[in-house]
């Protein structure tokens, strides 16, 4: 990286960074702090959304994964305009008509106080520790990229958030994220514009579709039913839908956003700009990897694409191994090229047979290719003490710091920096609000002054960044924090989803029942995991049924206290 | 669900169309037709 893309870089994300503090100077009361003025346009409410969902990870892994995998992971949001429509028709009105701060808030007036507490904590716990991931993940690959420490890149990309949103609460956060997803947009047109300017001089933008189509990348759909295979239409249709309800409709992160909007038209149609704008943004970012892929049939791809792990490999007694498999590597190469370039003839010739023929011998040398990768991955495992040898999250980005022109390189940073300020700032403006609305407010400090509200929610801020920070900084000292955190989120994640699916569906349910059915799921989700039944993602599912059954099974049993059949008399 | 639609509805007309349902619609709509494109892009190329 040259002086001009540290200046755009770095430019960009404070400019954006003081913008926000700026906008935001003036607000002085507790419920401009925590809902923001309620003044956002559609627009900006669908930008907030999607800007809180995509973290640097998405930007940083999505390529990658398309390079290796193909396109087939774009099916994963396929559930998503179904959640965006049952939240506009069912949840975000009932939100509306009781004015609420939080998602949790809504639940008192339909199950009580125990209830609502008991959902926020749960939420607490889940998104506390994934706000820590939410920093850690996008620095330690931007630490290896960037050559910084692994502390320094935590503190850079924490500090900025926690400043900018410790200032202007939810109204920063949403200002900011509409710049910041506007520097994700362009980067994200600039980027798939130069990678197909790159293409060798012989090679069209139709002719990089067709190879990449034939080569298997452009695997989009897939109708087959299959439980085993993890993205296919049927399970982002089913498994989509269940997921993106929960994440959008009972995680605060994400109702702040559309809680912040003028009218309820505005809230709605924010995400229903979602729902229609989100597939199209997956299929660009997963694109872009498939057009990265396509670059690298003509020109050498590194054998492997973490350089950081490279260098430390060479300097150990594998070295010479490594070396040797470089060789081989290239050799493939050449010869791949060589089977490539003839089936782009055998394409433009139409000539099925041939095509037929090119494809396997394309095939037998991506096998031996794939070999000689995970070879490489082997010796880094072995020889390079606490490495993980996973390489495709540096695909895109060892790409744009090669490959792309000065000035594009900072501005493609300052697009992930961006993404993992974004992402980061919403968290813990969620986290600040549910702590003071559904805890302090609600629990301790009942009768305070307004003032007091403000300064307790700019602390609670303070305190869930530096619990992230903390999280992040000692990320690394536990081996498979990523899946910890995932487990978590799966054990908790269900029963949540269970809860609010009772509350907007389950008119006979009452709060004790609720509330006795989502300890007991809880405790059984818990069991489950311990005894290893079935795999964690599965937990999901089943922690949202076990609360819907035991909750009806429960109100059968045990009909209604005096206090619910009085609240229904009033009602 | 009922209570929900219609504390709102009178407030809550949709800029486009004539309804909410209309709107929900054209997004289910809009996204058969993205997917269904998709589909096609998948078969055209592989």
């Amino acid at each position: 990286m040259v002086l001009i893309d540290w200046v755009i870089m770095l430019t960009t994300l404070f400019s954006i960074a003081a913008y926000g503090i700026w906008k935001t100077r003036a607000i002085n009361t507790s419920e401009s702090y925590l809902r923001g003025d309620r003044d956002l346009k559609w627009w900006i409410i669908g930008l907030n959304i999607m800007s809180t969902q995509a973290s640097a990870i998405t930007f940083l892994s999505t390529p990658g994964q398309a390079y290796e995998d193909g396109m087939r992971f774009v099916q994963f949001y396929f559930g998503l305009p179904i959640a965006m429509v049952i939240l506009s028709i069912f949840v975000i009105p009932n939100y509306y008509r009781l004015k609420v701060y939080t998602a949790y808030e809504f639940l008192e007036s339909r199950f009580g106080l125990p209830t609502r507490v008991l959902t926020a904590v749960l939420f607490l716990i889940q998104r506390g520790l994934a706000s820590g991931l939410t920093i850690y993940a996008p620095s330690i690959i931007l630490s290896h990229i960037l050559g910084w420490p692994l502390n320094s890149t935590i503190l850079f990309i924490g500090i900025i958030v926690i400043v900018y949103t410790v200032s202007g609460g939810t109204k920063a956060v949403s200002v900011t994220q509409t710049q910041q997803m506007a520097v994700i947009f362009l980067g994200l047109i600039l980027a798939a514009g130069i990678i197909i300017y790159k293409l060798p001089d012989q090679i069209s933008f139709g002719d990089a579709v067709s190879l990449a189509g034939k080569m298997g990348k452009l695997n989009v759909v897939d109708f087959k039913f299959d439980l085993s295979n993890r993205y296919t239409f049927w399970s982002g249709i089913l498994g989509g839908v269940f997921l993106f309800l929960s994440y959008f409709g009972a995680d605060q992160s994400q109702v702040s956003r559309y809680l912040g909007g003028k009218s309820l038209t505005e809230s709605r149609l924010g995400l229903l700009l979602n729902g229609i704008l989100k597939i199209p943004l997956q299929f660009v970012i997963l694109f872009v990897g498939v057009l990265v892929f396509v670059f690298y049939q003509f020109t050498q791809p590194p054998l492997h694409f973490n350089q950081t792990n490279v260098e430390k490999l060479e300097k150990t007694a594998a070295a010479a191994e490594f070396h040797g498999l470089e060789k081989e590597y290239a050799q493939l190469f050449l010869q791949r090229r060589h089977e490539v370039e003839g089936l782009m003839t055998a394409i433009r010739q139409k000539n099925p047979q041939a095509i037929a023929e090119a494809q396997t011998q394309v095939k037998s040398i991506q096998a031996r290719d794939k070999k000689v990768r995970e070879q490489v991955k082997t010796l880094i495992s072995k020889n390079v003490a606490g490495a993980s040898s996973k390489d495709t999250d540096y695909v895109f980005i060892s790409y744009v710091l090669k490959y792309m022109p000065v000035g594009i390189v900072g501005l493609l940073l300052a697009m992930i920096f961006a993404a993992a300020s974004s992402a980061s700032s919403s968290e813990l403006n969620a986290l600040a609000t549910t702590t003071v609305v559904d805890l302090y407010r609600r629990m301790f400090v009942k009768n305070a002054s307004d003032r007091h509200y403000l300064l307790a929610s700019k602390g609670f801020t303070i305190m869930w960044g530096v619990i992230a920070l903390s999280f992040a900084i000692t990320a690394r000292l536990f081996d498979n924090l990523i899946q910890a955190v995932n487990i978590i989120g799966s054990i908790f994640y269900g029963v949540i989803l269970g809860i609010f699916l009772t509350a907007f569906f389950l008119k006979k349910v009452k709060g004790r029942a609720v509330f006795i059915a989502a300890i007991i799921a809880e405790s059984l989700i818990i069991y489950i995991y311990f005894r290893d039944v079935v795999a964690f993602l599965w937990l999901n599912l089943i922690g949202c049924a076990l609360v819907m059954g035991l909750a009806l099974l429960l109100q059968a049993i045990l009909g209604d206290t005096k206090e619910e059949k009085a609240l229904d008399n009033i009602n | 669900m009922k209570d929900a639609n219609q504390s709102v509805s009178s407030v809550d007309q949709p800029p486009i169309m004539r309804t909410w349902t209309q709107v929900y619609w054209l997004v289910i709509l809009f996204n058969v037709v993205l997917i269904s494109l998709l589909y096609w892009f998948t078969q055209a190329f592989a």
